[in-house]
Order: structure tokens, then sequence, then C-alpha cells
């Protein structure tokens, strides 16, 4: 008798096993095959950086501070300014949505990168060194994380910046109450600080040409958008229309400007809430008029809430017709008139966004505005940079996938490729572009991550409810007036507890659940991870279906699995 | 007596295919008495089911030690000791192959028909991709190669124990009936063998 | 032998007692699965949930609960039906009494199963035996056609006596076994068997309470007429297996004999082992030696006088059981002991074998008769044989 159990012949009185199963190969009868996988979780997905923050929060939780930042900064060199205006598509992916709400993820990454710049940690220096030069030219933040990976890939860079100080967008386009001028002067002189060459004042098409660069080997180009677009209505020539960077680079150079007691910002993407709250701060009543709704608005979400609570009005559904000159004055200024249209929905565009009709007879007036801010979208100027011979049959940049253009080794990133995009699209870009110079130069083909995307599904069983930690913000009647930083941030505690909201997709934590529930004991518990032992593995597919975080995969088994029909 | 063993895995339907055979030979005239290998049958795991058929009433009762026929739904099984014990070498080994019957080993005298029923049971949907039900399909081969039963005789015995796609398991029989690969021709007449 | 008629069918025993509790038109079905007998269980339910069978299945959560609900259901004046196996005839055994003692025809089908521990899902008779004085009937059956023609003579014999009845079957050698049977005609079933009339029943109507708190002395007086309607109940047992044979063709008893003429020596039986057990008496005829088969069908109420009779000629008696009464011995035997008290040329052997699904061939059945005729076994303990003894 081979099983366990022995017969009375044996001292026992009852049927006590004296032996095992193991000799019961159990495995035999499966047909599927639970696999342990690592997938990429949906934050990352979501990350056009591809930001690893289910390591980082993991990290984050067990106290390693220090290795949490460097995993932060593996893909985005700019993790105290990204916590703080990133639109972190990551948490519009996060899981942890079904359950509750998405996990800070935004929050602990400034968090991170604040201990970073507190404690003084700085980027390790390249392994290598490689003779080769890189030229980037602009300095936002396409342009700084190109430089950034670029030098840790070993080469030497020349970063060209046609403003006194870079930062580009970041320092130009993005209020102070937003991102602290120490924060990004910070991580910017970070980045420097791997041995960068920084040239300033050097401004494409005007003290700088491409033909001058050909000691570089390769030159990654991120100038970003320079030219704003118009209104096209009558009156948008007149004194005191002007747009929304031009608004915004006057606030962000320090020079207070003083825009009026009446401010209309015309727009609904971040170029627009940012003046709204800035001309708020510069003392002025702010309307935001918007041809759609809330919900269309491109600007992060919790921008426009501030905006809101801080006091400025939308009007939406609605599009300007003209500007005039009003009768009214105040205070000795000229005041204007803006006449507006209301506006209905029809049909979806092919982008899915619905499409905007005025209605007719609803025009009204919006009268004694001292200032027309028009954010309404920016585009690059491409004959100012004398760049025309980029430019394709449309007018457009012709640029491979790999962001090249028609010159061989000329990279092209940022808003400047991509039109108009986010902070994160920015820094991609930049990343993506050095890891095409990296191959260019070192002919080093394109590392094909083992990991796939996650498909799974988190079980919601095995977790509670917690509710997402929110930062600190500035009373609204301190924001009056300054502009200083709204956001306070997470404090250590609340990101520390905010990163064990992490539910981890895709990424077993040996949390002991597949071992459990395993009918057959096939799972085998390591030190380090967690394995089946097929040879008792019935195929069951009971931990698949358990796991809390949709790490087993379910492969087919079997004499069928190679066969064709 | 005839004494006939069906060796399949949890879910391929070998118990059922007793049921259907002893429900067929009946029909055709046989007394005769179909039990599964008792006890608890898992997805998967080695199964086998019996019968018996004979011109007399069938009174013995309990374990059947010997096999006229063998109907292998599970080629992998061929691996496991035992499988051919007790065969008496007039019988047919009946397998799920889609080799050739001289393909897969056996002693030359042995009377073996292979039938893809893995190809069978797909192309007719009948189970999944993972574990196709081959049950309807053995016994169309078991029909051509032995002559004990007719293809009409398994469809009429079908009825009650096939409730899901009658129509494709029919098809299954007559298909596997017509593509059953034989070693050696078929007997004119199969006489009873020894009682067991 | 009889030959194959055209209505039968080859079905599994547990399909048998389905179908026969189909034909007796049960009103109530109260019961919980148990392997073997779960597809019994089973299949009622889907029978009722898809509006087949005109019945009231009543899920419940135990054993005990089942046959509480039967009780229930019975009082009414329902017909009504259960299945069980083992544990769960173990768990119902204060309600065995209880139904009994209320004098309520309920029929029970048994699938035969051993008790645990060691745990064990297959065939032996020691579940059912050791209810054997709970005032159920029993019947043992051979083929899953005595299955189905034992249920419906249960609700005629318990509907006369009003004693509950178990109709026992041994797990898988017939539960789950398949086979010829004939299925009669609902019509002539509904001949042999027609409605229940009850001569008491729970009528809100009519209030009174049924068995309340009783003195000694008439308490005794109900246990008697117990033991009356047991006594009663061989003579309906009779009528109503002939009855049976004249509209059906099989006849049954509360006990059979094959080929017990002049046998010096006879095999005793219950239930699936008889087969195998005929076989082996074909065998050893074959051989010369006088020896014959004595089945069992009812072991409740014991056949005593016909045992006595069918033993007159016979000298030996082996009797096999499938079953053992700790301490004594097969339980069997000591039924066969007791019954043929004073008759002190008869040797009878007791064999315990199949315990808990151990086989029993042929062979094995020959061997030991041919140790019984030379008289080599122990009259004065039981021998167990089979398995890894």
């Amino acid at each position: 008798m081979r099983a366990g159990i022995e017969s009375s012949q044996t001292s026992t009185l009852v049927a006590i096993s004296t032996g095992t199963m193991d000799w019961n190969h159990t495995g035999t009868w499966r047909t599927l095959k639970p696999v342990f996988q690592t997938f990429i979780p949906p934050c990352e997905l979501g990350c056009p950086t591809g930001g690893k923050m289910r390591e980082v929060a993991a990290l984050l939780a067990a106290d390693r501070l220090r290795e949490a930042w460097e995993t932060l900064v593996m893909n985005n060199p700019l993790p105290a300014v990204c916590g703080r205006v990133c639109n972190h598509p990551c948490e519009e992916a996060c899981s942890r949505k079904e359950l509750d709400e998405a996990v800070s993820l935004r929050g602990i990454e400034r968090h991170l990168g604040d201990l970073a710049l507190k404690n003084g940690w700085h980027f390790s220096p390249p392994d290598q060194i490689w003779p080769e030069r890189v030229a980037i030219i602009g300095s936002g933040p396409a342009g700084l994380a190109c430089a950034f990976h670029v030098r840790r890939l070993g080469y030497g860079v020349t970063l060209f910046e046609a403003r006194e100080t870079p930062g580009g967008l970041l320092r130009y386009g993005i209020p102070e109450y937003r991102l602290s001028r120490g924060i990004l002067d910070g991580e910017i002189s970070h980045i420097l600080s791997l041995g960068i060459e920084l040239q300033l004042r050097r401004s494409l098409g005007q003290n700088l040409w491409i033909q001058d660069l050909q000691g570089f080997r390769a030159i990654f180009l991120a100038t970003g958008l320079s030219k704003s677009r118009r209104l096209y209505i009558p009156g948008e020539t007149l004194p005191g229309v002007l747009s929304g960077l031009e608004f915004l680079d006057t606030v962000n150079s320090n020079s207070r400007p003083n825009p009026g007691h009446h401010v209309v910002v015309v727009g609904g993407g971040n170029t627009a809430i940012d003046a709204a709250r800035s001309a708020l701060r510069l003392g002025a009543r702010t309307h935001v008029v918007y041809r759609r709704t809330r919900e269309e608005m491109p600007a992060i979400s919790e921008e426009v809430e501030a905006a809101r609570r801080e006091g400025v009005e939308f009007t939406f559904l609605t599009i300007p017709v003209s500007i005039e000159h009003s009768q009214e004055t105040t205070s000795g200024r000229t005041s204007l008139r803006l006449c507006c249209r209301r506006a209905r929905f029809g049909t979806s565009d092919a982008g899915g966004r619905p499409q905007v009709f005025p209605i007719p007879h609803t025009d009204f007036i919006i009268d004694g505005v001292t200032s027309v801010i028009a954010a309404v979208g920016e585009e690059a100027n491409l004959e100012e940079l004398d760049l025309s011979h980029l430019q394709s049959d449309g007018g457009k940049l012709a640029l491979s996938a790999e962001q090249e253009s028609v010159i061989p080794n000329l990279f092209v990133g940022g808003d400047l490729a991509s039109g108009a995009d986010t902070v994160a699209s920015a820094l991609a870009s930049g990343k993506q572009a050095a890891r095409a110079i990296q191959r260019r130069l070192r002919g080093l083909p394109e590392g094909i991550s083992p990991e796939t995307p996650w498909t799974g599904k988190i079980n919601p069983d095995y977790f509670l409810s917690s509710p997402r930690a929110s930062a600190a913000t500035l009373r609204l009647s301190q924001r009056e007036s300054s502009f200083a930083e709204v956001n306070q941030g997470l404090t250590h505690e609340t990101a520390v507890q905010e990163s064990r909201r992490c539910l981890s997709c895709g990424l077993c934590t040996r949390c002991e659940v597949c071992w459990a529930f395993c009918p057959d004991r096939a799972v085998e518990k390591g030190d380090d991870e967690y394995w089946i032992d097929y040879e008792h593995c019935k195929g069951c597919g009971i931990c698949a279906v358990e796991c809390p975080r949709g790490v087993i995969a379910l492969a087919l088994e079997h004499p069928y699995a190679g066969r064709e029909l | 007596m005839w004494e006939i063993r069906f060796h399949g895995r949890g879910g391929q339907g070998a118990v059922i295919a007793s049921k259907i055979l002893a429900s067929a030979l009946f029909r055709e005239g046989l007394y005769t008495q179909a039990f599964p290998s008792f006890g608890a049958e898992r997805r998967g795991a080695p199964v086998a089911a019996f019968l018996r058929a004979d011109r007399a009433p069938i009174r013995v009762r309990g374990e059947m030690a010997g096999a006229d026929h063998l109907l292998i739904l599970d080629v992998s099984l061929l691996a496991l000791p035992d499988l051919l014990k007790g065969y008496r070498e007039s019988g047919w080994i009946i397998i799920n192959s889609p080799c050739a019957p001289l393909d897969l080993g056996f002693p030359l005298h042995y009377r073996v028909a292979t039938v893809d029923a893995d190809r069978i049971a797909w192309g007719l949907e009948l189970g999944s991709r993972a574990f196709p039900i081959v049950n309807t399909a053995i016994l169309g081969a078991f029909a051509r190669a032995s002559g004990l039963v007719s293809v009409e005789c398994l469809n009429d015995a079908m009825n009650p124990f096939i409730s899901v796609k009658p129509e494709r398991n029919r098809k299954a029989i007559r298909q596997a009936y017509e593509e059953a690969n034989l070693s050696a021709p078929r007997p004119f007449e199969v006489e009873p063998c020894a009682q067991g | 032998m009889e030959s194959l008629k055209a209505g039968a069918q080859v079905i599994e025993g547990n399909t048998a007692a389905v179908i026969a509790a189909a034909l007796a038109r049960v009103q109530v079905i109260a019961a919980y699965p148990i392997t073997p007998s779960s597809p019994i269980v089973e299949s009622l339910s889907d029978l009722c949930a898809q509006g087949k069978l005109q019945a009231r299945f009543i899920p419940v959560e135990s054993e005990h609960s089942a046959m509480a609900a039967c009780i229930g259901a019975a009082m009414t004046g329902c017909r009504t039906f259960t299945a069980t196996s083992s544990q769960g005839l173990a768990l119902m055994h204060e309600l065995l009494h209880w139904s009994a003692g209320s004098r309520l025809p309920i029929v029970l089908v048994n699938v035969n199963r051993a008790l645990a521990p060691p745990w064990t899902i297959f065939c032996d008779q020691s579940d059912a035996f050791s209810q054997r004085d709970t005032g159920w009937m029993q019947i043992y059956c051979e083929t899953a056609q005595e299955v189905l023609d034992s249920v419906l003579q249960a609700y005629r014999i318990s509907e006369e006596v009003l004693l509950p009845c178990m109709v026992n079957m041994d797990g898988f050698y017939l539960s789950h076994t398949a086979e010829p049977v004939e299925v009669p005609d609902p019509k002539e079933v509904d001949c042999f068997l027609p409605g229940f009339e009850p001569r008491f029943h729970l009528d809100a109507a009519d209030p009174h309470a049924f068995g309340g708190g009783t003195a000694p002395a008439p308490y005794m007086e109900f246990r008697h007429q117990m033991q009356e309607a047991m006594e009663e109940a061989k003579d309906r047992i009779v009528r109503v297996g002939e009855e049976f044979g004249r509209q059906f063709g099989r006849s049954y008893g509360l006990l059979e004999l094959y080929r017990a003429e002049n046998a010096s020596l006879l095999v005793v039986t219950s239930g699936s082992i008889t087969g195998t057990a005929r076989e082996a008496v074909d065998g050893l005829r074959d051989q010369g030696l006088a020896v014959g088969l004595l089945r069992v069908r009812f072991l409740r109420p014991f056949p005593a006088e016909e045992v006595r009779r069918a033993v007159s000629s016979a000298e030996t008696l082996l009797v096999l059981d499938r079953a053992v009464s700790y301490g004594q011995g097969g339980t069997l035997a000591q039924e066969f002991k007791a019954a043929l008290y004073g008759q002190d040329r008869l040797q009878i052997f007791s064999i315990v074998m199949g315990l808990g699904g151990a086989p029993v061939t042929r062979q094995m059945i020959e061997e030991t008769t041919l140790m019984a005729l030379e008289r080599t076994l122990d009259p004065c303990r039981s021998h167990w044989l089979g398995g890894t003894i």
C-alpha cells in the first residue's frame, strides 16, 4: 500500500499517516498551469516617463528613503517639480480607485523630491564616460530630462538656454504658488551638477544656429512653443488684451504687473487657470470664459477646483465674439467690453470631445474688464527658430518614431515636437531622445523589458478601504496677494501612510494568500519568492482567482497546448 | 462475457462512455453492467470505468481484473504502470492519438486502433480547447474496430447521457468511426473470451 | 433466466431509486446530499425544480433536519421520501426512533457506506445494521431492479402497518453501477400503489397533540403495538411481494433461496454480495457439492420462522457479513444464531468481509465455503477475510 495510511499491521490503532502523499504526482492532472509573473502596473503604464511608482511606494513604506528616491529619479530627474505640477496620469490609472481613491502618487513623488533637496542627496555620476558630446537646446522639462539621461549615459552635454535662467516653461509658465522657485532651482542645479555645461542667453535663430553645432554628435531640440494662438476676433489687438504666456512670463519674472481690477481669461487649459489664479493674487476679480464645460477642461482638475475656491468665476459654454473699448473708466484706467455668445454641444469630434456651436441671439456683454487674457493654446514658431527646413509638406515638423528630424542625429522633443502636452510628456520625450541618442552613438539595441503590462484585476475582497491622505493647503485668506505655495505637500508620516495604500498591482508581495488557499499545498514559500510545485499542482486556478494583486497567470499546459488544429 | 475497460482523465467523459456503451450493447441484445472506478472523481485525475457484457444476466459484481478491450481516452495515460494489466490480446486497444497504431510501440500482434479524438472534439467544439470531451469519438472508433456495436445503436443509446450538443456528439461518433486507424483487419466475429 | 425486455433501461441503482420515488408520486422530499447517495438527492431536487415531479423538495442543512422535515410532512399525511448514507444515517439516529414511534410510513433509501474513521466513502452495511433497533423496517437489495421494485413495495407495506421503511442498496456496487432495469408503466404503478390514506394526521381543523408525554403503562402499550406491527408486517411483505409479482412479473419475499434444495450448506448473504455468491454456489454445485444460498431481504422484521423453515435440511450455515457488531462479530450471524437457537445440529459460521469496500470475490467465497464444509472454521468466533488483514 503506497498511501500514507498504513494497515493495522503497523503499530498504530488508528489511521495515522506515516508518510507523505508526495509520491502522487497530481501535477500530471493539470491542464492549466499557474505562473507567478511580475507585471508592469497601471501607474507605470500610465506615466509617460514610466515611473516605477509601485517600487517607489514599497521602498518608502519600508523606510528605505534614499533607495525610493533613486528608483524614482531613474526615470524622472525632477520629482520635486513633478510632484507639484504633474497632471498625474499614474493616479488616473491607479487600481485603488476601484476600491476607494487613487494612491496620492504625486504626493509621494513630491515628498521624496523634497527629501532629496533637504538632505542633499545627489545623482550618482555616470558609470563610464564617452568622448562624444551632445547639444541640448532649451532647458525646459524636455531639455533638462534629456540632459540628465544623456549625461548619466556618459556623454558630454552642453545645454543652451535662450533666457537668463534655465527652466523654460517650468520657470516662465508656471506660477510660484504652484512651484516655488527654490525647488525648481534646487532640482535644476542637481542635474547640472552631474557635469553639464550650461550656456545661457543662447537663442536659436538669433545667436545660435544648428550649423554651428558641428562638434556635437547629436542635438536635442526642445525650445517649446513660443507663439500664442490668437482669438481671431475683432479687438484682440487693443491695449489690455494679452496672451496667457505673455502674462505669466511677466508674473513669473518677478515683476508683478497690474492687470487691473477685473480680468477675463479665455481658455480652459493650465495656462488659463494659472493666469486666472495669478491675476486673482494681483488683486483682480477674475473670470474664466470657456467654450466647453468643466468636464472638458484640459487643466489639472485640482487646479481648477482650487481656482474656484479662491474665487475665480467660471462661465462655461461661452465663446468671445469681440472686444471693444468700454465707456466705463475706473480709477483712471480705460476698460474693455467683452462680447460673448452662448454655445451648445454638437456631435463629438474624432477625439471624442463634443464640438461646440454658437447659439444665435444669445450675445451678452462682460463690461468693465481691465484685462482680457487669451489662453487658447500655443504653437511653435519655426521661422523664428530658423527651423523651416525641418518642416514637412503640411508645415509640421517631420519626425521619426524616435523623434529624429530629417537631419540625422537631430532629435526634437517636448512641446516643440508634440504641439502642447504635459510636463510629464516633455520629461518622457527627453528620456526617449536620450535612449535614441545612445542607440545611435553606441549602436546598442533597445532593451526589451521582460515584463508585460498588467491585465489582471485587484481582488477587492482582500483590501480594506482607507482614505487617501491629503496635503495641507494654504488658507484662502493667505492666498490673497501671495504667491506662496498653496499645496504644502504630505508630511513624512502621511507620505509613508499613503505609500502603504499602494496595492502593488502585478507584483507579488508574498502575502501568503495563494499559499493559504492552495488545496494541494503546491505553493512553496521561499525567503524572496514563491514558486509552484508543478509535480503536485493540479491547475485548479484557485491561486490565480484569489491572488489579491493579479500576479498569477494561468497558461495552457498539456499535450494539447502545443498542438495545432 | 466481454470485459471492457476505459481509461481517461476526470472530465473527458470516460464514465459516461462506459454507460453509453453498456446501453448500446444492451440494445444489441447483451446484458451489461457498467461502473466507474469507485471514489471521488477529480478533473484531470486518471479515472477508469468498467463494462461487463454477456449473453446471460450478469450477477458478479465488483472488481474486474481482466479486459478484452481497452479504450484509452488520453494517450498520456500510457505512462501509467498497469495500464494494460489483464489485457487479453484478442481484443482491441482503442487510443485517442493522432499517431498511426504501429507508431505507439505496442507488440506487433496487439490489435490497436487510433483515432485523433482530440481533433474531432475540437472541430465539433465538444469541451474546451484545454479539455476536449472525447468520449463519444472514442466510442465511434471502438464500434469500427470491434464490430460489437453499430453506430446507430450508439446514437440511440447516447440520448439519456448526453444532453449537451447531442447532434455534434453523433457527428463525433460517425467521424471517429470513419477516421479510425486500425492496425489489423477487423475480425468478422469476436468470440467472448474466458470469464474473469 | 428471465429474458431481456424491450422496456428496460441501463441505469444506476441511484437512478432506479429516483425513478421509484417519482413513480410512487411522493409529495415531499427532504434530504441532504452525502456520497454515494448524493445523485438521488440531486436528481430529485432537479426534477422538482423543473416541475417534472409534482413534489415539494425541502433543502435542509443536515440529515437530522432532513428526517425532522420528513416527520413533519408525513404527519400531515403526505407520502414522504428521503435518501442518505453512512454518517448521514447516523446523524438521523434520534429521529429514526421518533419517526418509527410516530408510526409514520416514511421511506428512506440508504446507500450503504462504511462509517469513519478512517475516512471512507466505500461500501459496507454497518451504517444500516446499527439502526436495526429503531423500529424501521429494513430491506437489502441485490440489484438496481430490486431497488426500484422495493421502494414501491415499501410504501405499500409501510402505509399498511404504519412503520417506516429503509430500502438499502450497497454504495457503488449498486448505487453507481449501470445495468438493465425494467421501469414499470406509471399507470400500473398507480394501480399497485394508490395514494396514501392516513389513519390519523395533523389537521388544523381538528387539533391534537402527537407524541406528547406519556405515563409508563401506556408507553409500554405503544411499544408493544410496534412489535405487533413488525410481526404483522411479515405477512404483508409476503402478500405485497406476491401481488407485485403478479402485476409486474417479479416476486419478492422476506428472504430468497437459491439452489437450496438438499443443500447441506447454505451461504447466507445480504445485498450486492449475493450475485457474486451465486456464482460461487454455481461453481461449487458444479463440483458436486450440496451448497445453496439464502439471501436475507428483510433484516427487520427478521423472518425467523422462514429462516427456520429454509434451513431445515441444512447442516451448516456460512453467514457472510458486510458489517460488524464490535464485541460480538458479524451482525447477520448473530441474527441467525438467535433465530436458530436450539437447533443444535446446525453449525453457524460467521464471516466478516468487504468492510469499507474491501473486495469480495467469487474465489474468496468458494474457498471459505470449502473450509466451512470441512468444519475447519471456529463456530465460536467470527472470521475476518480480505483487506490487509
